[in-house]
């Protein structure tokens, strides 16, 4: 890891037009190909966090800088937790859609979308419309769309809240084996400790009213980690760790 | 043959034979001509009608094309400026509730040709009703998708045609298919109110023609015309909405 960060996030606060504050005085450094994982209660401002980084949401006061600065869209990919694929292409056109939107021509980004259709094995549907897929494909369509750009941050908002256990399971496992080939950093806002623990060097556990760190959970275990690592102790430890954070956070709202 | 096509064959059966006996009933009066006569005079007049439906179709296929491709237009303005909106709203939503009967005269405080008089009343007949249906459809668009498109920096242009148009098919086919079914009346009105200047008769004419000579089996036959050309449109609109939207539109698969 270099000492740069990929991501500085610098006392960022977020207000809405009535006062009320989402995010307050909020700061993280986030190392390139770091994953880092917010988890906390709802309102904490989870989503708020992915949204201004991706230049969705304006900044109240603050600042994020990312490494070697340029364009935060080229740099970035969002994926969002609805999977956002256009009904109206198929799996191909769906994943091509960046990069015919920067303006390139089918002929030349089709080698690219084979790529990616295949790192996340789904060739064989690459001719099926989003209403023809599972969920579990349509949040790897999306996943394949977002890294089409070979963005250097990947942004997940909850992308496998849509998804039952196991298929949740093996997209993690996917997610890990895709990192290993591709390397990038990835923010991940999730409701699963597990999921979090599973996949992040870092789980940032969030307060709420207004959204702030409450504490940062360190994850040793080094990648790429295979889904058999959930069996062990170290796992279920961390697991509890941020599960007790979480508590911790709820019992202090309570207080308040 | 499954009860899809029988059920219409036997409805058709039933009105046919409920329509002969009316007829019968009636002889003496000669107001209700039966499905055997109408047949007739279609027949038998079937150069002049085809000839009347050939003047009106070219007007009002043209007029209908204009209202469609306008009509998309403003509505892409309306969306796009609020205060644009602001100030027309209303009046779309006035003007595509007014009987198209209410526009005809304006055929007559024209007098440039009938051609110019059927294509604008049956523009102004069509219009309305896809901007008042196209308009909010336009700005109905997921908001997840709209995000996904901000991400990727897509244009102005690029926003409508490769996201909101699109995203709006369903509820746009639904209006065109519906001015579909206004253009022959539309038509058919104008031309009988201005079709005197013409030096073909139109349909309207030619059913002014009718109505003098108490042609009454002549009127139904031209008003069965007439109402199959809407058939043709609206059919012709439906298919290519089928085609369009089969793959993504959960109505288009009958299992909505």
């Amino acid at each position: 890891m270099t000492t740069e960060p990929q991501l500085r996030i610098e006392g960022v606060s977020k207000r809405y037009a009535n006062g009320k504050a989402v995010l307050e005085n909020f700061s993280l450094d986030i190392q390139n190909e770091e994953f880092v994982a917010f988890i906390g209660p709802r309102g904490c401002g989870k989503s708020t966090i992915l949204r201004l980084i991706a230049g969705l949401t304006p900044i109240t006061s603050g600042q994020i800088q990312h490494a070697g600065g340029g364009d935060i869209n080229q740099r970035t990919s969002y994926i969002f937790q609805e999977s956002a694929l256009l009904p109206w292409r198929n799996v191909e056109s769906n994943v091509g859609l960046p990069l015919r939107l920067r303006g390139l021509k089918a002929a030349a980004i089709s080698e690219r979308i084979r790529d990616v259709l295949k790192l996340w094995d789904i060739n064989h549907v690459s001719n099926r419309f989003p209403l023809q897929l599972t969920p579990g494909m349509k949040v790897r369509t999306s996943l394949a769309r977002g890294l089409i750009t070979q963005p250097r941050t990947l942004l997940l908002d909850e992308p496998f809240a849509a998804l039952d256990a196991i298929a949740r399971n093996k997209l993690s496992a996917d997610l890990m084996k895709v990192r290993q080939k591709r390397h990038f950093t990835a923010c991940l806002v999730t409701h699963s400790a597990a999921e979090a623990v599973f996949l992040a060097n870092r789980v940032v556990v969030l307060a709420a009213n207004p959204g702030r760190i409450a504490e940062i959970i360190d994850v040793p275990e080094s990648y790429p980690r295979k889904l058999e690592w959930r069996e062990t102790d170290a796992f279920q430890e961390a697991v509890n760790q941020v599960r007790n954070a979480l508590s911790r956070v709820q019992e202090d709202a309570k207080k308040a | 043959m499954n009860l899809k096509f029988i059920l219409p064959i036997i409805v058709a059966v039933i009105f046919f034979g409920v329509w002969g006996c009316l007829a019968f009933i009636n002889t003496d009066l000669n107001v209700l001509p039966g499905p055997i006569a109408t047949w007739k005079a279609l027949w038998a007049d079937r150069g002049a009608l085809f000839a009347a439906l050939g003047v009106d179709t070219a007007a009002m296929l043209l007029g209908f094309f204009l209202a469609v491709t306008l009509g998309v237009l403003t509505s892409i303005a309306l969306m796009t400026y609020q205060g644009l909106r602001l100030a027309f709203a209303p009046w779309v939503t006035i003007l595509r509730m007014a009987p198209i009967i209410t526009l005809a005269p304006i055929a007559i405080i024209a007098p440039v040709s009938s051609f110019v008089s059927v294509l604008i009343v049956t523009m102004l007949a069509c219009f309305f009703p896809v901007v008042y249906v196209a308009t909010p459809a336009l700005m109905a668009t997921d908001k997840p998708l709209l995000d996904l498109f901000t991400t990727y920096r897509a244009s102005y242009w690029q926003e409508i045609t490769m996201l909101r148009l699109p995203h709006a098919l369903p509820q746009l086919l639904t209006a065109i298919k519906r001015a579909a079914i206004y253009a022959p009346m539309a038509a058919i009105v104008t031309d009988y109110l201005a079709g005197l200047m013409m030096k073909k008769p139109g349909l309207g004419q030619l059913l002014g023609q009718y109505i003098d000579a108490q042609n009454y089996a002549g009127v139904t036959a031209l008003c069965i015309l007439a109402a199959l050309t809407g058939v043709v449109m609206a059919g012709t609109v439906h298919a290519i909405s089928y085609w369009t939207l089969m793959h993504w539109h959960d109505n288009e698969h009958g299992h909505a």
